[in-house]
């Protein structure tokens, strides 16, 4: 492990966080006008936040969908005949805040207007489109706030073309003024008449520029993005509205209209690429990287299409026609939910690129599903996609094929098997033309910049479902990988129904006197408090109740629960197979198998190894007993197991209106599960999702209990229940412990990692460690001061 | 989050002295629910003796309790229920991407 072999990843990482500043900077200054407008506020107006009585309504203000308030933020009305075409453009210029049904919240940010840069809206049309959908007229601080995010972001690009670098912008006077630093000069390599005759197309101009006819490159990629825009100005009478329309779905593909549009570029060496990256941060006009594939003849291509029977969604189009703007390849992340076929979107912008993918996993679980998936959707010969594992280690194939790995073995800085090193170095030292990135979220920085340093790809794809975590890495993501280019709403593919329809309960289970006696008492250390609140036997006998209703409906059942210990109980009492940490794989897959392709078994209890790897398409009811703290990401996870259409979801828009899927979440009340439950809730409120809140279920249950023999139905067996677990305390401990090695150990789940990282270095109090106190953690990189000799004594 | 327990207090019937063991004392009969019960004499234990304002725990949802704590009580009862309740009002005007 040499320190020079971490050097290119560190200073990426650099990069990043200067980015991440300057991104702050120019935040602040949004808050900072909105602060001025509101000083005149009475302090009553606080809980509201700010008071925007002051803006001026357009005269015509109802043919029009959003409102645009001075501190950034967008409302848009769902139920809006311009909806569609004014969420296209709004998703792609802002950061999606909260969208209930009827009315959606967005927010300008530096990086959501950065992300809008990179997919080729200007400026100008950012202000002008947002100026015609607005009721009222667009504050002068918005304006102002867009143009100073945008005015240097995106103008230059570094595009790789035919193998060799080209610095490439629309406007000469950035070049000329990038050209005035030294470092970047020095890089630069004159063209001269030779080395540009071989095509006519190209000109020079007095500097040197070389200048291409823009339209030649955008007409290639632009067959889907001709596609969905027709669709969208279908049938429009109103003339305002036929205007508006044309403008928005302009602005949301905006090369269209640039026919004769000029670029201008000039070559750099290769090997200078970095330093001229650099210099461009430091001068304030970030380089977008992207990758001409078409053009490039060095790589091999991999022989693979999609077979017909691929059928590609119209929100999958969307977030390809995003990252394939104008015939090149661009880096970014797309966020699409739990069950909507994100590998599917992975699989095509794999064969768009046609060149050696590297597709990173979670886990070995993962790792045989893309691989399969790659086999469904595509014909792909057998020997040019290979998996590696660390049970399974082939060889790469000599000239260009998909691999398909883990973070892990990419990121893993020890001592190597022979054959894990072989292939590790053949990895190392090949091209990458795209690097797939599986629920992206979860990858901690430090594990990110090593797998950034160790592969070499021109192009990278992040791919999640909840782009949220704990702490507050997601904004290096934004630079590391590149920019949010598409985020699905969640409610319109439900209604559309790519996605089951959900019914989201929160069942309260009341603590039974005895619990709630001991769990009040100061003297219980918190680890117990956590047993008992989960293993309230108000819960224990409200979950037989649920599971025996949904079992007798003809329902696939999960059981969700953090604690094993409570989950072995739980498993006990309902007499289900159980599926944790320490399960075996074979032991594993063969439970997964009879539940999946019988009714003998519908139910099964899961540990947090399920919440992300394992694909159970056929359940539709999760019942969650207890969870991570305060981790918003695990329960859109979880509700994500019962996201995938189901074969009666109705996919002609009539779904919306019945629930056939259940998610329940048991609550002991007045403990601190009713915090932590409620924060855990806020992602999928924000997607639009309604709780409903049952608090007399547990009278039925008790009663139900009673009349139908419950394993806990008396008084008596809860105080059984309550002795063995006052007693348990080093068992559980053990058990949790033996649980979490588990998972470090397979990486099981890098996203519970992600979490538990966050936990073990961060503050004090129980509602710190899940952040529940709503503040945010930076990981402190303890770990990789410590001596090698001691880091397993530290993972304890 | 709507008041779940219902709490009410009334001046329990006058104590005859029938017995010359225990000394008769006026009390107030409190009803709650079998967790805030538990709360509340949670809060009683924490107590020295001669403060203890427990009087006789009768069932599950009853306890008999002096007069002068009744204030405290419900004081500390609102307070504990807030504890647990997860308000998104300190959102507004915050980085929302944390």
């Amino acid at each position: 492990m040499s320190d020079e072999a971490y050097n290119p990843a560190d200073e990426e990482y650099a990069n990043a966080t200067k980015l991440v500043d300057r991104a702050s900077k120019r935040e602040a200054l949004l808050k900072s006008y909105s602060t001025t407008s509101k000083s005149f506020a009475t302090s009553d107006d606080l809980v509201s936040g700010a008071d925007f009585s002051n803006l001026n309504l357009k005269p015509d203000h109802a043919a029009r969908p959003c409102w645009t308030c001075p501190d950034g933020a967008i409302y848009l009305e769902a139920f809006h005949s311009l909806y569609n075409s004014a969420y296209d453009f709004l998703v792609a210029i802002a950061e999606p805040v909260a969208r209930p049904e009827f009315l959606h919240e967005y927010k300008l940010t530096p990086y959501s207007l950065y992300a809008a840069v990179a997919t080729n809206i200007e400026t100008e049309s950012i202000i002008r489109v947002l100026d015609r959908l607005s009721k009222n007229s667009l504050p002068p601080s918005v304006a102002t706030f867009i143009r100073e995010c945008t005015k240097q972001y995106g103008k230059a690009k570094l595009v790789l073309k035919h193998n060799k670098f080209f610095i490439e912008s629309e406007y000469p006077e950035v070049l000329r003024e990038l050209l005035r630093d030294s470092k970047i000069s020095q890089a630069r390599v004159v063209e001269d008449s030779s080395t540009i005759g071989d095509s006519s197309e190209r000109e020079v101009d007095k500097d040197g520029f070389v200048i291409n006819e823009k339209q030649a490159e955008m007409e290639e990629n632009l067959k889907i993005l001709r596609g969905v825009e027709d669709e969208d100005s279908e049938d429009e009478e109103d003339e305002v509205t036929q205007s508006l329309l044309e403008d928005t779905a302009a602005a949301a593909n905006s090369s269209r209209k640039k026919v004769s549009r000029k670029t201008f570029a000039f070559q750099i060496q290769g090997d200078q690429c970095e330093i001229v990256k650099k210099q461009a941060i430091e001068m304030d006009y970030p380089l977008m990287e992207e990758y001409d594939f078409r053009n490039d003849t060095l790589n091999p291509n991999v022989p693979m299409d999609l077979k017909p029977h691929a059928k590609i969604r119209r929100y999958q189009e969307r977030s390809l026609a995003k990252m394939f703007g104008n015939g090149r390849a661009r880096s970014g992340i797309i966020v699409l939910p739990c069950g909507a076929g994100k590998t599917l979107t992975g699989v095509t912008a794999a064969q768009t690129i046609k060149k050696s993918v590297i597709c990173l996993c979670t886990n070995a679980v993962s790792v045989l599903q893309w691989k399969y998936q790659f086999q469904l959707w595509t014909n792909i010969p057998d020997e040019r996609i290979c998996c590696f594992t660390s049970d399974k280690k082939e060889t790469l194939h000599p000239e260009s094929c998909v691999l398909v790995t883990t973070y892990t073995m990419i990121s893993y800085g020890g001592k190597r098997s022979e054959k894990s090193k072989e292939v590790m170095d053949a990895i190392c030292s090949r091209e990458w033309g795209l690097m797939l990135m599986d629920e992206v979220h979860v990858v901690p920085a430090k594990m990110f910049r090593r797998v950034v340093g160790n592969v070499k790809a021109h192009c990278r794809l992040g791919l999640t479902a909840t782009l949220v975590r704990e702490d507050d890495l997601i904004s290096d993501l934004n630079f590391l990988i590149g920019p949010k280019l598409y985020e699905a709403n969640w409610m319109d593919l439900t209604a559309a129904g790519y996605l089951a329809n959900v019914q989201c309960v929160e069942v309260w289970c009341p603590m039974t006197g005895p619990f709630m006696g001991e769990y009040l008492k100061p003297s219980i250390p918190a680890r117990l408090k956590q047993l008992l609140y989960v293993m309230n036997p108000t819960k224990l006998r409200t979950v037989e109740y649920l599971v025996r209703f949904h079992e007798a409906r003809g329902d696939k059942i999960i059981v969700f629960s953090d604690l094993v210990y409570s989950l072995k109980i739980y498993a006990d009492v309902l007499k289900k197979p159980l599926i944790y940490g320490e399960t075996p794989e074979k032991e594993r897959q063969a439970i997964l198998g009879i539940f999946r392709s019988t009714n003998t078994v519908s139910t099964i209890c899961l540990s947090k190894v399920g919440d992300t790897s394992i694909d159970l398409p056929e359940a539709n009811v999760v019942i969650q007993v207890s969870s991570h703290f305060g981790s918003r990401r695990q329960e859109a996870q979880r509700l994500g197991r019962i996201l995938r259409p189901k074969s009666f979801t109705q996919q002609d828009g009539s779904n919306k209106s019945s629930f056939n899927a259940f998610f329940y979440t048991l609550v002991s009340t007045d403990t601190q599960e009713m915090f932590y439950s409620a924060k855990r809730q806020q992602y999928l409120i924000d997607q639009g999702y309604t709780f409903k809140i049952v608090t007399n279920l547990h009278e039925l249950c008790n009663v139900e209990a009673k009349i139908n023999n419950y394993a806990y139905s008396t008084p008596e067996d809860d105080k059984k229940l309550l002795h063995t677990l006052l007693m348990s305390d080093t068992d559980m401990e053990k058990e949790q412990r033996a649980e979490d090695s588990a998972i470090r150990k397979n990486n099981q789940d890098g996203a519970a990692l992600a979490d538990e990282m966050v936990k073990r270095n961060a503050g004090s109090s129980m509602a710190q460690l899940s952040g529940g106190t709503g503040r945010s953690y930076r990981e402190i990189g303890g770990s990789s001061k410590r001596h090698p000799l001691f880091a397993k004594r530290a993972r304890r | 989050m709507p008041p779940k327990q219902t709490k009410k207090r009334q001046r329990s019937p006058s104590k005859s002295p029938k017995t010359s063991a225990a000394l008769p004392s006026a009390g107030y009969l409190l009803t709650c629910d079998a967790p805030t019960k538990q709360f509340i004499k949670s809060l009683n234990d924490k107590k020295s003796v001669d403060k203890q304002f427990v009087i006789e725990d009768l069932d599950p949802t009853h306890l008999l309790i002096k007069g002068r704590a009744r204030e405290e009580i419900s004081i500390e009862v609102e307070k504990w229920m807030d504890s647990n309740v997860f308000s998104s009002i300190e959102r507004v005007g915050d980085n929302l991407e944390t």
